[in-house]
């Protein structure tokens, strides 16, 4: 934030008396910012006039913050605060002025000075005004850098997004080439495998969009919350039972362990989003004649979901990946598998609304267990 | 007939490029991975490689065809290089202005076209050994 923990102040006025003080002041001065441990220490440099000044701001490094007296002899301070630093954000001012007036300091402050000190000041007066401004340049420097890590992160989020989403566009794209220039003939059955692979590719698709659209509404809050009374093992039933097709299609059988009823407060919904997201999970990267074992017991707080795969399993580089958007472990096991990537980035975002944890219990090659613990008693 | 390998992770391509060149009667070859490309041509000597740039890794097609011009046994094999550059980047490669640092014949942006790829196809398995572009490798 401030380089090697020095804040570099210019001080800009042509009495030496007023250079002198404040440099030995504030050179002996330490100021504590924020949550930082270390202190800041201050370097000073001084200037007698408008041009030295302005000069010295072209080719150095600029100043974090300058000391500026209103009056100097080739200029006025609030001009060269109007001429040479209101376009410089990263810069703070404090005006020394011999004329403590409310007008000069309405005038200065209109015009981006942080803070005016009136002459004659204490040692104090003037340790107090730079400390103010240290920190609040700290701070509007720290969320600058927020600012900038969130757009970061936004910007990746959107170019793998943009990925995911053309991928299957251009498969489908590729298949239709096929079947405008009647490449495998001009009998329709002889295209029945490439247009099952363009239906597979759209409802890959659809999943995702329809993955991202959950995970923007529980990111934004924008999702209705429905907090009822819910038997969260008839829940896993019926999403249990939507799965039978495909696990048949996959040859892997579905074992439910649960309790008749097991009531909590929460949203069906919600619990539907994480059911169905670790059945899927444990029935795609299962192995044929697999089993699925789906475990929901009562815990101390509320409920605990154990879903268990006789699968492919996660090396244990992978796992703590595993919660991340748009993460597809990818290895010849995975290849031809399909998934949005934000499953469990889901689950886990409703996990952390019912104040929940995740854990991961994976053996590369034998299976994984996910194991949901909700808190229902909030 | 003349046998060509294909080598993309992406399985949409690779089942595109194996219905449009299989109509005319080449025996297709599959891999997906640039280590497997290799050693699939070392064991087949194919008469075209179809190489996809991005798989394991951003580079790994662009490796494999170092790898594959310095194999003696299948070094003037033409290499027909899929790209999805475009979409990322909006830049086309080309034999003239790329072929001088990429060991490879021509180039084929994705979305492929069945016609596009017959056509490349088609003049690649016509060149000559000495034609085959072996810049970047080392006598």
């Amino acid at each position: 934030m401030f380089k090697n923990r020095i804040c570099k102040i210019a001080v800009v006025d042509d009495e030496e008396g007023i250079r002198l003080g404040s440099k030995s002041i504030l050179e002996a001065f330490e100021v504590k910012v924020d949550e930082d441990k270390e202190s800041l220490n201050f370097q000073i440099d001084e200037f007698s006039d408008k041009n030295s000044f302005v000069n010295n701001l072209e080719k150095e490094d600029d100043p974090d913050l300058v000391l500026l007296d209103c009056k100097l002899p080739d200029g006025n301070g609030i001009d060269i605060l109007e001429e040479y630093l209101s376009d410089k954000d990263d810069i703070i001012v404090i005006i020394i002025t011999a004329y403590a007036t409310v007008e000069n300091a309405v005038k200065t402050t209109k015009r981006g000075a942080f803070d005016f000190l009136a002459k004659p000041f204490t040692p104090d007066q003037l340790r107090h005004s730079v400390r103010k401004a240290v920190n609040h340049l700290y701070l509007k420097r720290k969320a600058a850098q927020l600012e900038k890590k969130q757009k970061s992160i936004r910007f990746e989020f959107l170019s793998v997004l943009a990925h995911e989403l053309k991928s299957p566009i251009n498969a489908v794209e590729g298949y239709l080439d096929l079947m405008e220039n009647e490449i495998l003939g001009d009998k329709i059955n002889k295209y029945s495998k490439i247009i099952g692979n363009c239906t597979d590719r759209i409802g890959g698709m659809r999943k995702l969009i329809m993955d991202l659209l959950d995970l923007t509404r529980i990111e934004s809050g924008q999702k209705k919350r429905e907090v009822t009374r819910i038997d969260a093992a008839a829940i896993l039933r019926k999403a249990m039972a939507n799965f039978k097709l495909s696990a048949e299609k996959n040859k892997v059988e579905l074992e439910i362990k649960a309790p008749d009823k097991l009531e909590i407060n929460g949203d069906e919904g919600e619990l539907m989003i994480i059911y169905n997201n670790l059945i899927s999970n444990a029935i795609k990267y299962n192995r044929e004649n697999g089993r699925v074992t789906a475990k929901l017991s009562k815990s101390e707080q509320g409920m605990e979901i154990e879903v268990e795969d006789t699968g492919i399993g996660l090396k244990e580089e992978d796992q703590k990946r595993l919660f991340q958007e748009f993460t597809r472990i990818k290895n010849e096991k995975t290849r031809n598998i399909q998934g949005s990537g934000l499953g469990l980035s889901i689950v886990r975002k409703i996990t952390d609304l019912y104040q929940g944890t995740i854990e991961v219990n994976s053996k590369y090659g034998k299976g994984t267990v996910l194991k949901i613990k909700l808190n229902s008693s909030y | 007939m003349a046998k060509i390998l294909c080598v993309d992770d992406d399985r949409d391509v690779i089942e595109f490029c194996k219905a449009t060149l299989e109509t005319m009667g080449y025996e297709i070859l599959t891999a997906r991975s640039g280590k497997e490309g290799f050693s699939k041509a070392v064991e087949e000597k194919p008469d075209l490689i179809m190489l996809d740039v991005m798989m394991d890794d951003t580079t790994d097609g662009l490796q494999t065809a170092y790898k594959l011009r310095g194999e003696e046994s299948i070094k003037f094999t033409p290499i027909l290089m899929l790209t999805s550059i475009n979409q990322k980047l909006g830049y086309n490669f080309k034999r003239e202005s790329d072929g001088a640092y990429l060991p490879v014949d021509d180039f084929v942006e994705k979305p492929i076209s069945s016609k596009e790829l017959l056509e490349k196809s088609k003049k690649l398995l016509g060149l000559k050994k000495e034609e085959i572009n072996v810049n970047g490798i080392s006598e």
